[in-house]
């Protein structure tokens, strides 16, 4: 514990705004290494994302030790806190001391990073990034004990030589697809009682593997080489010209690393600016790797528990956790409840042996270690679609998952979008980093800690400004915010809003400040976009200024009444329409860029698009398709979609129609009509 | 004995009249080591420091310009101590956009935020459009800051902040959470999805 404490005292001495950093770096590291020594979440991603790499074979060696030892972790997990204490440590000596040398050997394996870049190295810029060598022990331990924090952890070995092993050629629309059910799944596979969410988890296994694999497979594999071999020499370029054909080979390495142990990594290629920054930050990864001073050091914090010193913490834990567990709290309670504990313990902890002389870096990493157990343990009762799982239905006291739903639904309708409809510039390889940057917000729900699912949306940013580089555009909000957008639109994980309210909620307000409240704050913008701009931009006549979220259902049923009321026509929209009339609005928002300078869309003007959209659906015959956008994720098709949007551009305006008969109106209705229900077609009879 | 204070900054402006460019050279230009953002450069942090030996941290929120992302503003500046509004001085175009911004921060952000209007590439004073007196009068009328930057030669550009940081009120401590380990209460200034969502509505500029 000592050993590792001074190094950690070292990384973060940064203060609020390097907070967020360290912690990000950490995490990523620490997170990443979870995956790696589980054998699941990491394993799976790195071979996917760099397929190319060496790493990937080495990690899958791994796998297979990992995996068995996977399998018995989370029956552990899932047991009382005390066992969870003292299982895994137990665990971990056999088990994961092997897997760790691995990883270790590993990592020096990777070509480049370690020996080349080391030397450059200054001190304060290992300790700005995570530091992964000695800290990878402990991560490992930590992944080990966190497993439990780690919903379902994504299956080592089958995973890794199949990512390695398969082709790149899904296409990015299949790969696009894939990720987000993997993340669906994850999270439901956790159970409410530990028994069965070991067992949930075991048989789990499976499925993430093979979806998650192809899907980071496919993209990363394809485009990602290319990208981060530019990527890397672009970045290693003035340093150390030479190791660039190296850094395709072993830059990948980093890369793909990323998600597990090598999201630091990533982090720190994507790590935006100083000419100081670029060189050293392959070296720094080695030198992490090397020097391993951890940041965050989750299993330091657990062994610290255990110690004799930190017994009555262990207790007044114990009765809080249980307690918690008894009652259900409004989620208000919740917030306040939990502060209000950590507040205390953090205390408590200081009056204990074990921290009493702590530094306060040492006692920060303490307090977050604290509170990455306490929501780990607290996750079935805090986070939101946790609860709707619950076995013994427990109340859930927010309209999280409401607005989950829609916000997932509206994201999902923008399945057409391309990156010129955001404006974002398209390079070499930017596909590559777009594919990287979502599946680092698609791992948002692989992680428990409201700490973790933060840093998945940090790296995912950084991943992005990774990008922005490469492209060598402007850094800055002008090209970071579209590309943002488009990543989520893209990546649209499950649960997106519930986790970023479970991560305003329960992280530490603190850790909230600065960088990490800038970037949540952008993502919260996005999803302001998608909930109220829309209607505000494109609909005036949906005056409702109330917080109340819009359902898909309100959202429509306004809709509807107002297209009564203004075509005074008394008619019903077909589902189909409803999503073709949703579609089309969201699509003013987003591609039509300019909605702030044409005249505010009346209803001659909704009505004629609405209209030849519907026309150009039925021609297209891909009507059904717009039946099933209402329900789940729709099978979009792209280029009917696409063209869609180019047709609806190219549709001007309303002037003529303004004097266009109702009954032309339903004439055309009516051909649309005919490829849809018979209810449908009897209103339409009826209306005519 | 220095005192510490940290006041949040947000960027406003066009797109493409440097507001990013204005900030990394503020940035970058006194710590080439700059390594305290690692994640990009939408976030800065710079440290001013006065004569008295007080330091000044901002914390940089950079907004995006474009105007279809105008309606996110509201969410960056709120709790913002003071406010660069970039316009370009070869655009006068950029003035109106920067007047509009000027514009709704005195409605509606903290009526308490110090707002500087700058005038970006004033090493193009070739092709300008913007003349000084121009923006100078409007900036005295509107009680603002106004000075004119260039971000590629770094002229002005410490100079305006430096002017922000003696012009903010520095006997207000927001610096009082930096520091302590614990966790400051229930009371959360973190993000707050539901007051956005509440603020959406009244402080909507757009109804279009």
């Amino acid at each position: 514990m000592d050993p590792h404490s001074q190094p950690s005292s070292n990384t973060e001495p940064s203060s609020s705004t390097a907070d967020p950093v360290a912690p990000l770096t950490n995490a990523v590291s620490s997170i990443a290494l979870d995956d790696h020594h589980h054998g699941m979440g990491s394993p799976p991603l790195e071979a996917t994302q760099n397929p190319w790499s060496e790493s990937v074979k080495l990690l899958s060696a791994n796998s297979p030790r990992d995996a068995g030892s996977a399998v018995s972790v989370p029956s552990d997990a899932g047991q009382a806190l005390s066992s969870e204490k003292h299982r895994p440590s137990a665990l971990d000596p056999n088990v994961l001391d092997d897997s760790i040398a691995i990883g270790l050997k590993s990592r020096p394996a990777s070509p480049q990073l370690s020996a080349a870049t080391t030397a450059p190295i200054s001190s304060d810029i290992l300790s700005e990034f995570d530091p992964l060598a000695s800290s990878v022990e402990q991560e490992a331990r930590e992944a080990w004990e966190s497993s439990e924090s780690h919903p379902p952890p994504p299956p080592p070995r089958s995973a890794t030589p199949a990512a390695s092993d398969t082709p790149p050629a899904p296409p990015n629309k299949d790969s696009l697809s894939a990720p987000a059910p993997d993340g669906r799944a994850s999270p439901s596979i956790i159970a409410a009682f530990p028994s069965l969410s070991a067992l949930a988890r075991t048989f789990s296994i499976p499925t993430p593997l093979r979806g998650r694999p192809l899907s980071v497979d496919s993209p990363q594999s394809v485009p990602s080489p290319n990208t981060i071999s530019s990527f890397a020499s672009q970045q290693q370029d003035p340093a150390r010209p030479s190791t660039a054909p190296n850094a395709s080979s072993g830059e990948p390495d980093s890369r793909g690393r990323i998600s597990g142990d090598g999201s630091p990594r990533v982090l720190e290629d994507a790590a935006p600016f100083g000419s100081g920054t670029r060189t050293p930050e392959t070296g720094q990864d080695g030198g992490n790797e090397n020097a391993g001073d951890p940041p965050f050091d989750f299993q330091k914090f657990l062994d610290q528990m255990k110690s004799k010193g930190a017994e009555p913490v262990a207790k007044y834990l114990r009765s809080f956790l249980s307690n918690f567990a008894k009652r259900t709290f409004t989620v208000s309670d919740q917030v306040k409840i939990i502060n209000d504990f950590l507040n205390f313990i953090s205390l408590r902890m200081r009056e204990t042996d074990t921290w009493k002389r702590a530094g306060d870096i040492e006692f920060d990493n303490a307090m977050e270690g604290m509170e990455k157990l306490v929501m780990n343990r607290l996750y079935d009762f805090t986070f939101t679609p946790q609860i709707a799982r619950a076995v013994p239905p427990r109340p859930i006291t927010t309209d999280d998952l409401e607005r989950d739903r829609v916000l997932f639904q509206r994201i999902s309708l923008f399945g057409w979008i391309e990156e010129k409809h955001l404006d974002i510039p398209v390079g070499e390889g930017s596909k590559g980093f777009l594919m990287f940057a979502q599946q680092e917000l698609l791992k948002i729900n692989h992680y428990k800690a409201p700490r973790d699912k933060l840093i998945c949306i940090l790296n995912c940013c950084k991943v992005i400004f990774g990008l922005i580089r490469h492209l060598k555009k402007e850094e800055g909000a002008d090209s970071f915010v579209p590309i943002l957008i488009y990543v989520v639109l893209k990546a649209n994980p499950d649960n997106l809003l519930s986790n970023v309210e479970f991560i305003s909620r329960f992280r530490n307000p603190e850790k909230l400040q600065s960088e990490a409240g800038y970037y949540l704050s952008s993502l919260v913008c996005i999803f302001r976009i998608l909930f109220f701009h829309t209607q505000r931009m494109s609909i005036r006549w949906v005056q409702s200024r109330s917080s109340r979220p819009w359902t898909t259902h309100r959202y429509l049923t306004s809709l509807r009444r107002s297209l009564k009321v203004r075509l005074r026509k008394p008619y019903r929209l077909s589902p189909s329409q409803k999503a073709i009339l949703l579609q089309y609005h969201l699509f003013q928002v987003l591609a039509g860029s300019n909605q702030h300078h044409s005249p505010r869309p009346n209803r001659h003007h909704l009505w004629d698009h609405s209209r030849n959209l519907l026309m150009l659906v039925k021609n297209r015959r891909s009507h059904y398709r717009f039946r099933r956008l209402r329900s789940h994720r729709p099978p979009l098709a792209k280029p009917s979609l696409k063209m869609l949007v180019d047709y609806s551009r190219r549709l001007a305006i309303p002037s003529q129609s303004r004097s266009m008969p109702s009954g032309v109106y339903s004439a055309k209705l009516s051909t649309v009509l005919k490829a849809s229900s018979p209810t449908s077609q009897a209103r339409l009879r009826r209306l005519s | 004995m220095s005192k510490q204070f940290q006041f949040k900054l947000v960027l406003l402006g066009e797109s493409a009249v440097g507001k990013s460019s204005l900030v990394l050279r503020f940035v970058k230009d006194q710590f080439d080591d700059y390594r305290e953002s690692t994640i990009g450069a939408a976030f800065l942090t710079q440290t001013v420091t006065l004569e008295d030996q007080t330091t000044v941290k901002f914390e940089i929120w950079d907004t995006a310009g474009q105007e279809r992302y105008k309606s996110l503003a509201p969410m960056y500046y709120r709790n913002a101590n003071c406010a660069v509004v970039v316009y370009d001085i070869t655009q006068s175009t950029s003035l109106e956009k920067a007047r509009t911004w000027i514009r709704e921060l005195q409605r509606q952000a903290d009526p308490s935020i110090v707002i500087a209007l700058c005038g970006n590439k004033s090493d193009l004073s070739a092709r300008r459009q913007v003349s000084e007196e121009e923006a100078k009068k409007y900036a005295e009328e509107e009680g603002l800051m106004w000075a004119e930057t260039s971000a590629k030669s770094g002229e002005g550009v410490t100079e305006i902040f430096t002017a922000i940081a003696k012009k903010l009120p520095l006997t207000a401590a927001p610096s009082s959470r930096a520091g302590a380990a614990g966790r400051p209460g229930a009371a959360k200034s973190g993000v707050d999805l539901n007051k956005q969502a509440a603020g959406a509505g009244p402080n909507e500029p757009c109804n279009c």
